[in-house]
């Protein structure tokens, strides 16, 4: 009987061992290049590029060096990195809710789409930083300046997949909601939005990466606080360190935003993934 | 006659969006100082094509935008299928791939500056970085997803590495790669016009920039206007590309 | 003599293309009795499909007439199902299968209390228990078609209509289907009108069998099966009258097909 605790405690380590080395299998790369850049920087120094270890160390000091209490965020992260990070929700939320909503109206209503196509054609293929001008102009140099310019640079991708998405759904499907009479709204929220959703979702997913993107170059161009501000800054006052911790800030933060919603992705579209295998 | 109505409601479409910016500046519900009539818009944008300065801050965005994705892709490409075929090395790559793409390459546009000052070579070297990551990530992925039945079969036929390589795994992963190009191409004009806006020396943005300064936003306009047909001509001229020299591969999508 | 439950007259379909009209379907009719099980066999190609969808009401026709009770059919009416060969894509992934077999009993005021019990009663008689909280993804090919099923008997139909449903399987679960569908079709008293390419199912199912021609699709002749019920794999397979019968249809079949 005292033999299963110790198989319980086997068991369980070895599932450690092997999570921990799967987790490596994927890391071992990127410590070699970071191990490289380290060893690189500290041999020959150059005043542009610091010693990793000094970039993550600005990184804690000047980001994460707040009390517990303010689960220890830094002054200049609520200053920054707060409105930074609204500006980009806000921002994405406008272009996801029109994007879908847009996307579906196209997808499902051929003349509508016909008459938008070329106006979303050309709208498309502005890059979106090239607004940034017309932007200021508009808005002047406040926080709803970048709101506009992360909405409408996000909104494309979103709609073009949910477009995709809606117009290419199963026919099989549409037949089987006719068949069993579902009233329009039903046969709409229960067949059609769920079909395209693996699609819809691949549009939100990219537009992510998108509105990080513009978040930061339009802090870059003009802002008053943000992290692309705080970037700016220290660029022109040779706070070299500074700038390469604000770097390291984005990539955690980018990784932990993509982090999230590929959980959120995987509680909701189960059935796809599943299905996918089983075929 | 189903393709003639598309035309026609397309057309449509476009005269409501102008018709409608038009009513808006005229009845000044959007301030007629800030934005410009698209009238005025057209027409500047036919003084721009004729200026100078314009053309030549054009061909330099170009000529740095075509250099820089050449650049990355001769690099890349290669590195992506070599590391896709050989299962060791993807997933580590994939996973570098997805931490650098994790930092918004523009906002490495100052750590540029800080290393190249204002010049080619910076807006070149951020170019290249940007696109590499979608260059490297598709080609390991259309390597990766080779048919295994294809090899096998190449295999049967004692064909040596290279020749499968060459003669199996190259053209099954071209429809990836071509992706990866187009991807690549959108990523780099933003950011070659980003760094361009941001403070390079050259270049359209530049070029955009300094109306933007001269507070002349029909020019402003204008350029924008312009940017984004190129932008429409570059995909246009990439998905023709893509199924004159891949045709099968749009079959199989369908 | 009571009028027949399902009407098909004159019923023909064509396509415009490229190359000028296509025919699918040249002039189809026949009746369905209530209560009866009618297969429809043709060649390859010959429209079987596109005729069961204009019947049910999902495909539009170019002329002729489909009534169910007297009143033409524009769209899927009351008191008719449809089940789909291809299972896979028929029935709703991202639902339960409970779900999908409760899918047409939703909007319709029927309390939440009788949807689960016909859901149940529709899963038992199909022979499925257990299933109702997995994803149709989770079942085999044979249960997932009967989920199909289920869901045509919850929407308790006084006809059934099959486009080639076992198809798509292997031949033992083909076997295990046709007789639980022969069970059902009993229990329920529905009627049946079943689409296949497979001659002895088309015998050993039915009481009539509606042979088309090839396309454009006629009624070619249709030949009427007494063969004794209850219908068993091996005891009515073994009979004379069913290799007769069997025959006659596949002369019929390949005849035209040729």
């Amino acid at each position: 009987m005292s033999a299963a605790p110790v198989g319980v405690a086997r068991g369980w380590l070895s599932g450690l061992g092997r999570g921990a080395r799967e987790t490596l299998s994927y890391v071992w790369l990127l410590g070699v290049l970071l191990l490289f850049w380290q060893w690189r920087a500290t041999a020959s120094p150059s005043p542009f590029v610091p010693p990793v270890s000094d970039a993550l160390q600005t990184l804690r000091s000047e980001w994460f060096s707040g009390s517990a209490s303010q689960l220890f965020l830094s002054e200049i992260f609520r200053d920054n990195a707060f409105a930074s990070l609204a500006r980009a929700t806000q921002g994405w939320l406008v272009a996801a809710m029109v994007g879908v909503s847009l996307g579906v109206v196209l997808g499902v209503w051929r003349a509508a789409w016909e008459f938008a196509n070329p106006v979303v054609r050309f709208g498309m293929s502005v890059p979106s930083t090239v607004l940034l001008p017309i932007a200021v102009v508009l808005f002047g140099i406040t926080s709803s300046m970048n709101v506009f310019l992360i909405a409408f640079g996000s909104m494309w991708v979103v709609l073009v997949n949910t477009m995709d998405g809606v117009r290419n759904i199963d026919e099989t499907a549409m037949l089987t909601a006719r068949s069993l009479r579902l009233s329009r709204f039903r046969a709409f929220s229960r067949v059609l939005v769920p079909a395209a959703s693996p699609h819809i979702v691949t549009g939100l997913r990219v537009s992510i990466g998108i509105a990080l993107i513009l978040m930061v170059v339009s802090e870059l161009f003009a802002a008053t606080e943000g992290i692309g501000y705080y970037i700016v800054y220290n660029q022109r006052t040779f706070q070299y360190r500074k700038v390469w911790g604000a770097v390291f800030l984005l990539a955690f933060l980018g990784v932990a935003l993509n982090g999230l919603f590929a959980l959120f992705e995987t509680w909701t579209l189960r059935w796809h993934r599943a299905r996918g295998r089983g075929e | 006659m189903s393709r003639f109505r598309g035309a026609l409601l397309g057309a449509a479409g476009v005269a409501t969006v102008l018709l409608v910016w038009h009513g808006l500046v005229a009845t000044a519900v959007l301030d007629p100082i800030s934005v410009p009539r698209p009238v005025a818009v057209v027409g500047r944008a036919a003084d721009l094509l004729r200026d100078d300065a314009f053309q030549s801050g054009l061909v330099d965005t170009l000529r740095t935008w075509v250099t820089a994705l050449g650049i990355a892709a001769v690099v890349a490409v290669p590195l992506g299928i070599a590391a896709g075929s050989l299962s060791r090395l993807d997933r580590p790559l994939s996973f570098v791939v997805h931490a650098a793409r994790s930092v918004p390459s523009t906002a490495l546009i100052p750590v540029a500056i800080l290393f190249f000052g204002l010049g080619v070579r910076m807006k070149v070297s951020l170019v290249i970085y940007a696109t590499f990551w979608p260059l490297l990530l598709n080609a390991i992925y259309g390597a990766r997803q080779v048919d295994p039945m294809m090899t096998t079969v190449a295999r049967s036929l004692r064909w040596g590495r290279g020749r499968i390589l060459w003669r199996v795994v190259l053209p099954a992963a071209a429809p990836s790669v071509a992706t990866g190009i187009r991807v690549a191409a959108g990523i780099g004009l933003i950011v070659v016009l980003s760094a361009e806006l941001l403070g390079a020396s050259s270049g359209a943005g530049v070029v955009i920039v300094t109306f933007q300064q001269a507070e002349r936003p029909d020019f402003v306009y204008a350029g924008i206007v312009l940017i984004g047909a190129l932008g429409l001509a570059i995909s246009a001229a990439l998905s023709f590309l893509e199924r004159w020299a891949l045709p099968w591969a749009v079959a199989n999508r369908r | 003599m009571e009028s027949p439950l399902l009407q098909i007259d004159r019923l023909s379909k064509s396509y415009p293309s490229r190359r000028g009209t296509i025919q699918a379907i040249d002039d189809v009719t026949f009746h369905v009795g209530r209560g009866e099980f009618v297969s429809v066999v043709g060649p390859s190609g010959c429209g079987k499909t596109t005729l069961l969808m204009g019947i049910a009401g999902l495909r539009s026709l170019t002329g002729g007439d489909v009534r169910l009770h007297g009143q033409t059919i524009v769209e899927p009416p009351e008191g008719m199902a449809v089940v789909f060969q291809d299972y896979s894509r028929s029935l709703f992934p991202w639902l339960t299968v409970a779900s999908n077999v409760g899918l047409p009993l939703r909007g319709r005021g029927m309390p939440r209390a009788k949807i689960t019990e016909t859901i149940e009663r529709s899963l038992h008689a199909v022979g499925l228990h257990g299933v109702a909280e997995l994803h149709p993804w989770q079942l085999s090919g044979g249960m997932q078609q009967r989920v199909a099923i289920a869901r045509g008997l919850a929407q308790n139909p006084e006809i059934l209509l099959m486009d080639e449903p076992f198809a798509s399987v292997d031949a033992q679960t083909r076997a295990n289907l046709e007789d639980l569908l022969l069970d059902v079709w009993s229990d329920y008293g529905m009627t049946v009108l079943f689409v296949t390419h497979d001659i002895d199912e088309a015998v050993y199912l039915a009481d009539r069998v509606v042979v088309l021609t090839a396309s454009p699709a006629r009624v070619d002749q249709i030949i009427g099966v007494d063969l004794p019920r209850p219908r068993h794999q091996l005891a009515t397979k073994a009979r004379p009258e069913f290799a007769r019968l069997r025959a006659r249809v596949f002369e019929l079949v390949m005849g035209s097909a040729r």
